[in-house]
């Protein structure tokens, strides 16, 4: 009898304990991350031009080479290629041209999807011709993300890697804000976040 | 070797006349240090632990000690180093302890209706740190070696049935993924002597 009493008081315990649990997050701007790369040996200080497109390539994940990319709305892209450009002129970087030769090319790219664990796609150059003769040299991203993510990435096109492939020196990866309704707030504090953890893009 | 082995019938004989059994519950409130209130400082309300002792003799109990001990802490905006990647963004940390003891307890003026006890666990205890942040998650756990001395006292309320109150410090040794993590509690709950 007294054994059972105090099962039943321990099965409590357990199911009380369990029921109180901290879940995670109530509201969708709480799942906003912003993740940021850097290449540690690579000299920042002494760039202090970038190239970036004007539209904001979509990735579907199943672009072949020669198709032709699928774009976010102009007026949502406006908004946060100008941000972006804001934070890298805060920085000491002067946007030019992409014939200008332009120390580094910043190219921004936006997906919705659920998972992205190796991505593999030719999207990073579909704009950038400068240098012809590397044609679309394919692409990837190690990353997961279930929900809209944006990226921004640094290449310096001078540097590519044994393999022909371009080498990321900086990426800011935003989660969770391109789904739903445009929050131009909740955007633009993501991106001024993305920049800010970076201090070491500042340029000379 | 004839000593020992009346001492061994003395002993044998004596346990089987007094001994007795306790099975206890308490519930634990938790205040980490070092490492444990550097990762997640609030105190933690969500303790719990499942005890079971052979009492040979009215002042002495062995047994063991199970419990789960959950800490938790949101930050609003915070940023997590990972390798070569900065996350930034709204952080939930949680660090749950699963010890599992074997305990030693000596119970003083147990005859009484208020006593006091002592007693020592050693073992292990599974500790397993969270850190989610949006769809990110990031895991660190380890088995460590465990050692918990306690001091409390137990109120005796009907025949065989008791209240307790203790506190105590868990502390488990730096091992696999994690280091030192340590803890005190104060526990409340009740025990039945059998």
């Amino acid at each position: 009898m007294k054994n059972g009493i105090l099962y039943v008081f321990i099965l409590f315990s357990i199911f009380l304990l369990w029921g109180c649990y901290p879940q995670g997050p109530d509201y969708a701007e709480e799942m906003d991350v912003v993740v940021t790369y850097h290449n540690d040996s690579y000299d920042f200080v002494s760039k202090s031009t970038y190239a970036m497109p004007d539209r904001i390539v979509k990735i579907t994940g199943n672009m072949s080479e020669g198709d032709e990319p699928v774009f976010i709305p102009d007026v949502t892209a406006q908004k946060i290629l100008t941000t972006i450009a804001n934070n890298m002129q805060d920085l000491g970087w002067e946007r030019v041209g992409v014939d200008a030769n332009p120390d580094m090319l910043l190219v921004p790219a936006a997906w919705e999807t659920t998972t992205i664990i190796l991505y593999y796609d030719y999207w990073s150059w579909w704009w950038y011709d400068y240098y012809p003769y590397w044609g679309y040299p394919p692409y990837y991203y190690y990353g997961s993300y279930s929900t809209g993510t944006l990226l921004m990435s640094l290449i310096d096109p001078k540097e590519l890697a044994a393999n022909g492939n371009p080498v990321i020196q900086w990426s800011g990866a935003i989660t969770g804000i391109l789904t739903g309704t445009y929050d131009a707030t909740r955007m633009n504090t993501a991106i001024d976040k993305a920049f800010n953890q970076s201090p070491y893009l500042k340029t000379n | 070797m004839k000593k020992i082995f009346i001492l061994t019938l003395f002993l044998a004989f004596t346990f089987s006349v007094f001994s007795q059994n306790l099975t206890g519950i308490q519930y634990s409130i938790g205040f980490g240090t070092g490492d444990m209130r550097e990762y997640i400082s609030p105190a933690s309300f969500r303790g719990f632990t499942a005890d079971y002792r052979y009492l040979p003799q009215p002042s002495v109990g062995v047994g063991l000690s199970i419990g789960w001990h959950l800490f938790y802490k949101e930050l609003p905006d915070d940023t997590y180093d990972y390798r070569d990647l900065t996350f930034s963004g709204k952080q939930w940390r949680y660090s749950n302890h699963f010890p599992v003891l074997a305990v030693l307890d000596y119970f003083a003026m147990p005859e009484r209706k208020i006593s006091g006890f002592a007693g020592l666990g050693i073992g292990t205890m599974y500790s397993v740190r969270d850190l989610d942040m949006g769809v990110f998650s990031f895991q660190r756990h380890a088995w460590q070696f465990a050692l918990k001395p306690e001091l409390g006292v137990m109120v005796k309320f009907a025949k065989g049935f008791n209240f307790t109150l203790s506190a105590s410090y868990l502390n488990g040794f730096k091992s696999g993924e994690l280091p030192n993590q340590g803890f005190f509690t104060i526990s409340t709950g009740f025990a039945i002597i059998h």
